[in-house]
């Protein structure tokens, strides 16, 4: 199954909603669209506006793959799940976000090797962009520097009072 | 210690949610926003505080100050830790009015900008740590990278 998320952000994503949706018309695999805000309601592939993060978690684990707008919230929630990560990236200039930060993120994550980026959005990107995303070794990294770095931290605080 | 954990609901709560077994040992509770998830934050500190969405509001920015205020004073946390969003700008303000020791960690989708947040705390906050090394280039002297949220 492909889990498809554009998230709780107050904008649509009408432009992955439509691609994914005409996509899923030509696969035999299931398909599943939260479309959020975007307009355009999905006609081949299951689809939800917004669900419960216990029901998007509950889905992220059932899935093949993940294909997610390119927010924080989604993107951990795919990873922490190990799950392959296609980041499509909201744009200003499409007015899906306010800025390009999601572009920032995409792009970092590709070069870190923890996601595929796609940002010309088409079927054919798509597909290509799912079947790399497949085969990547999905690193399981966690947040254990930091973890430590913050427990450091606290510990001389504390010795210090 | 005590600590608390400031964020705003979403994505900033889930990166909290990565970084929670740093405060083993420690008591903490969170003053964050009404969301479908306060069920998620009362399970794991009852004692947590609730408000509005203040998103761009003046109106409410300036009223989360009081209510930052009293949180601070009531609980008496020695450390006050967030990773955003624009909530944590009055919490760090008053902390630092009270003595308290603060942490911002700037989210995790800063990748090359910082944010408003992070622009408005960096100047009174005792540590300022970016998820992404290459965030460094545009920080201050005080700016570090401790690692990230996965």
């Amino acid at each position: 199954m492909i889990l498809v998320t554009v998230g709780t952000h107050n904008k649509g994503f009408e432009r992955l909603v439509r691609a994914m949706d005409e996509l899923a018309a030509e696969l035999d695999e299931k398909v599943i669209i939260q479309y959020g805000s975007s307009s355009y309601i999905p006609v081949y592939a299951e689809h939800f506006q917004w669900t419960s993060s216990q029901q998007m978690q509950e889905l992220t684990r059932q899935a093949r793959v993940v294909v997610s707008h390119a927010a924080a919230g989604a993107i951990l929630m795919a990873l922490i799940e190990g799950k392959p990560l296609v980041v499509v990236p909201r744009m200003k200039e499409f007015g899906e976000h306010m800025d390009n930060h999601q572009l920032q993120l995409s792009v970092a994550l590709y070069k870190a090797g923890q996601a595929v980026m796609v940002s010309q959005i088409n079927k054919d990107t798509l597909i290509l962009a799912i079947q790399k995303c497949s085969i990547l070794e999905v690193k399981e990294t966690g947040a254990k520097m930091l973890v430590l770095g913050i427990k450091d931290r606290l510990a001389s605080w504390s010795s210090n009072q | 210690m005590k600590v608390c954990l400031v964020c705003s609901h979403g994505g900033h709560f889930t990166e909290t949610l990565q970084i929670l077994e740093a405060f083993a040992g420690h008591e903490i509770f969170f003053a964050t926003y009404h969301s479908a998830r306060e069920a998620d934050v009362l399970n794991i500190a009852p004692g947590s505080y609730f408000t509005e969405n203040i998103g761009m509001n003046l109106g409410r920015m300036l009223k989360a100050f009081p209510w930052a205020l009293h949180i601070l004073l009531k609980e008496k946390p020695q450390v006050v830790i967030s990773l955003g969003a624009e909530v944590a700008v009055p919490f760090f303000y008053c902390a630092k009015l009270l003595g308290m020791k603060t942490i911002f960690i700037e989210s995790w989708c800063r990748v090359e900008n910082l944010s408003l947040t992070a622009k408005l705390v960096y100047p009174i906050v005792d540590e300022f740590w970016v998820q992404w090394p290459q965030l460094l280039k545009v920080c201050g002297s005080k700016a570090r990278f401790k690692g990230a949220v996965i």
